[in-house]
């Protein structure tokens, strides 16, 4: 088709869903006339009217809790929430609801639906804006949370999403919404949650990442080979609940050496699920601890120190050279 | 006060010694330089020279033990005024004292490898805050653990090459290939001991009348080694031919006065050496070694060959340096002196490496076909067997020996040895009758450059 940007990619994703399905619905606030703070719902309010596509009040709670009652009816609500910092007021609905429901109605009642919601920093933005808090709802059993690296994989993985029967967290990195463009294909593409991706094969060294931070690791793994011979494998976990035990157990078992990089905060972040992960799967296949390279414990800075507390790819072939024990010539 | 001196690492992966002399006693002063032990190690006897001025206070070892790398020999007082530098050495084996101490309760080989561990840290300085946590375990990954495990070693009696005294996996699989000749014969007896005895128990050999036990000696156990590595590693093929060296036994008759004047030897071996050396000019792949790492071929653009010489301790294989370069006067006079000094036990472990490729010689003994074992990381090996046949009296001065009458044919027994991995059979057939050429022919020997 056409290359597309992830704003782009998303739009023609809610638009195949809503062709697809009469029971998909797409509210949020601005997200009808005004087509989505981020554009990300363009035009869909005239294509396919205010029945489904609309506005809501500035009232997250309200959103998610609607939405909550739709999928409990049978209809698909995809629902969007402006930044991710504004889900912990929609959190008692998404914690002890949309999570809970199916199983609390022994499966009486679905609850197919998917909650948007934007994060993540290097937009230069507010603390509300910027922050990762992809733990929260990874951590919450009942729901499945995922997050998209590139345009492609955006498209793909909110059609997963909106077809999956349980409740899916779509956090989408603001940083790549047109960062880059890419290929998408004209035929529809569906990538359920739980499966990650190698993007890039190598024998020396895995590393694991998601979301934005796949292009400083992917750009990392390119300087390590170009500079240091080293050969990375890169994973892009795409979904963190449930994780992708198997290829992380497999490609750990193979090179030996992992790190891995995320920007949410270090203490009980990803990274270290995946670790406890190794450690059940591939224990006695690890030739070094593995390494986190992670954002810092502090409130994401504003935006004058944004730089310092997001990784890298200077940052990370520094920890991966580390790991490996290798002292990086000068120059 | 006393000091504690301590055999130390010589290097070459060397960890044990057997004490061969005790020089002095205690109560003896010393001086600088004074030898103080011989000692043997897996490569050579050496001397232990004295570092300090002083006295000796207590002798820590008898002649015929064997001492690991670390060991306390002796403990003595200096008598010359400290430096500095020796204070703060001082201060070192003070806390070092202190850590024995505490662990005074643990058995004392355990404690050994602490102190070794101990002093490895040291010589790291490594600033890993876990490193420097007094550990009584060794340090290695999960995945170094589970090769270690497969391989049936014990990472606690390894010597770890990486940070902070940290075993690798390398250190693992070197272990498990030398694991039997390395390991400290008495404790291995033990361990053997503990799991229902040695070889004799082994093979129930005790059950069929009385044996008796002998630990070999360190050069043996080298040997063994050596030897098995070899084995184990390249594939060994044998090429074998006969040589007619009738002119050369003539030459060799003719001309042996003058080489014993000079304090040569003219021997069929030093005829061997200078014909070894042309043929690996036009054989260069016969003089190289295979890297075990990249799998490249090493060519050697040196031409030193070793000598299997025969000694009371076994085989010893030392080195001649520069053979195509020097003439069989030379040859002859160096053989004799080195085989002396194998003989003597006076080599040193630098004369038995660095080799091209090597001879063995055991036609002396009476041999006529054999298969030597290359002496890796070398890829060929040539054998020598007895020469069979008998020369004619010299013919008449008035008739040349080749213009008339056929000249008595005498047979020399010439072995190759090859790593298949490096040349085939087809190359060690040329390779030898080249060597064959020369030796049946040695105008072209004495003629070539």
């Amino acid at each position: 088709m056409a290359e597309l940007n992830m704003v782009e990619a998303i739009n023609l994703a809610l638009r195949e869903a809503l062709q697809e399905d009469d029971s998909v619905l797409v509210f949020g606030e601005d997200v009808g006339v005004d087509g989505g703070v981020f554009r990300v719902t363009d035009g869909l309010i005239e294509e396919f009217g205010e029945d489904r596509v609309f506005d809501t009040p500035l009232a997250e709670s309200l959103i998610v809790g609607t939405a909550v009652g739709m999928a409990a009816y049978g209809l698909k609500p995809v629902c969007e929430l402006q930044f991710s910092g504004f889900s912990y007021e929609a959190f008692h609905q998404i914690e002890s609801h949309a999570a809970r429901l199916r199983w609390r109605s022994q499966g009486r009642y679905p609850m197919p639906l998917v909650i948007r919601m934007p994060y993540g920093g290097g937009g230069r933005a507010l603390e509300h804006h910027s922050e990762s808090r992809e733990v929260y709802f990874a951590h919450t059993p009942g729901l499945k949370t995922v997050i998209p690296s590139s345009p492609r994989s955006a498209r793909a993985m909110l059609a997963g999403a909106i077809r999956d029967p349980d409740p899916v967290i779509f956090m989408e990195p603001k940083r790549l919404y047109r960062a880059f463009r890419e290929e998408v294909p004209e035929e529809p593409e569906c990538i359920p949650p739980g499966t990650a991706a190698v993007l890039r094969p190598g024998e020396d060294a895995t590393l694991v990442s998601y979301g934005a931070m796949m292009q400083p690791t992917l750009e990392a793994a390119g300087v390590l080979e170009a500079e240091c011979d080293i050969h990375c494998e890169v994973i892009d976990l795409r979904s963190l609940s449930p994780l992708d035990t198997d290829c992380i157990a497999a490609s750990s078992a193979k090179t030996g050496h992992i790190a891995i990089v995320h920007e949410a905060p270090k203490t009980y972040g990803p990274g270290a699920e995946v670790v406890a992960t190794i450690n059940e799967r591939s224990f006695y296949y690890l030739k070094k601890p593995v390494r986190r390279i992670a954002g810092f414990d502090v409130i994401i800075p504003l935006f004058a120190r944004e730089k310092a507390y997001l990784p890298d790819s200077e940052r990370i072939v520094h920890e991966v050279l580390a790991m490996l024990e290798i002292e990086k010539k000068e120059g | 006060m006393s000091e504690q001196f301590r055999l130390q690492d010589p290097g070459e992966g060397i960890h044990e010694a057997e004490i061969l002399e005790v020089h002095v006693s205690e109560g003896d002063e010393v001086t600088e330089g004074d030898e103080l032990f011989s000692v043997e190690t897996d490569k050579a006897a050496v001397d232990i020279p004295s570092p300090f001025d002083g006295t000796i206070d207590e002798l820590c070892v008898t002649k015929g033990q064997t001492v690991q790398v670390g060991d306390v020999l002796l403990a003595y007082t200096r008598t010359a005024a400290r430096d500095p530098q020796s204070s703060s050495e001082d201060k070192g084996k003070e806390e070092d004292k202190e850590e024995g101490k505490d662990k005074g309760k643990d058995e004392g080989k355990k404690k050994e490898e602490e102190k070794e561990q101990d002093k490895e840290q040291d010589k790291e300085q490594d600033k890993d805050v876990e490193d420097e946590l007094p550990s009584p375990k060794k340090a290695a990954s999960p995945a170094t653990r589970r090769l270690a495990r497969e391989l049936g070693v014990e990472l606690e009696e390894i010597r770890g090459s990486g940070p902070g005294g940290r075993v690798e996996s390398k250190d693992v699989r070197r272990a498990a290939e030398d694991s039997s000749s390395n390991a400290d014969p008495a404790q291995q007896e033990g361990e053997q001991a503990e799991s229902g005895g040695g070889a004799a128990h082994a093979f129930d050999l005790d059950d069929w009348g009385e044996v008796e036990m002998v630990t070999p000696s360190a050069t043996r156990r080298k040997i063994a080694e050596r030897m098995e590595t070899a084995w184990r590693t390249v594939p060994h093929v044998m090429h074998a031919d006969y040589v007619d060296v009738a002119r050369l036994e003539k030459l060799k008759h003719k001309h042996a006065e003058r080489f014993r004047e000079q304090g040569g030897k003219l021997t069929i071996t030093v005829f061997a050496l200078r014909a070894i050396a042309l043929a690996l000019k036009d054989y260069p792949r016969f003089n190289a070694s295979l890297d075990p790492e990249s799998g490249n071929l090493v060519l050697k653009r040196y031409c030193h060959i070793g000598i299997a010489i025969d000694t009371r301790q076994g085989l010893l294989v030392p080195v001649i340096r520069d053979v195509d370069k020097k003439n069989l006067t030379e040859l002859s006079c160096e053989l004799v002196e080195i085989a002396d000094r194998a003989r003597e036990g006076r080599l040193k472990p630098r004369d038995m490496q660095g080799g091209s490729i090597s001879l063995t010689n055991p036609g002396a003994l009476g041999a006529t076909f054999f298969t030597p074992i290359i002496n890796y990381p070398e890829v060929a090996i040539v054998g020598l067997g007895t020469v069979r046949g008998e020369l004619e009296p010299e013919p008449e001065p008035d008739r040349e020996a080749d213009s008339e009458c056929m000249p008595q044919r005498c047979w020399l027994p010439l072995i190759i040895g090859f790593d298949h991995r490096v040349n085939d059979g087809a190359d060690a057939a040329r390779f030898a009758r080249r060597i064959g050429q020369l030796l049946t022919n040695p105008e072209d020997m004495l003629l070539a450059a």
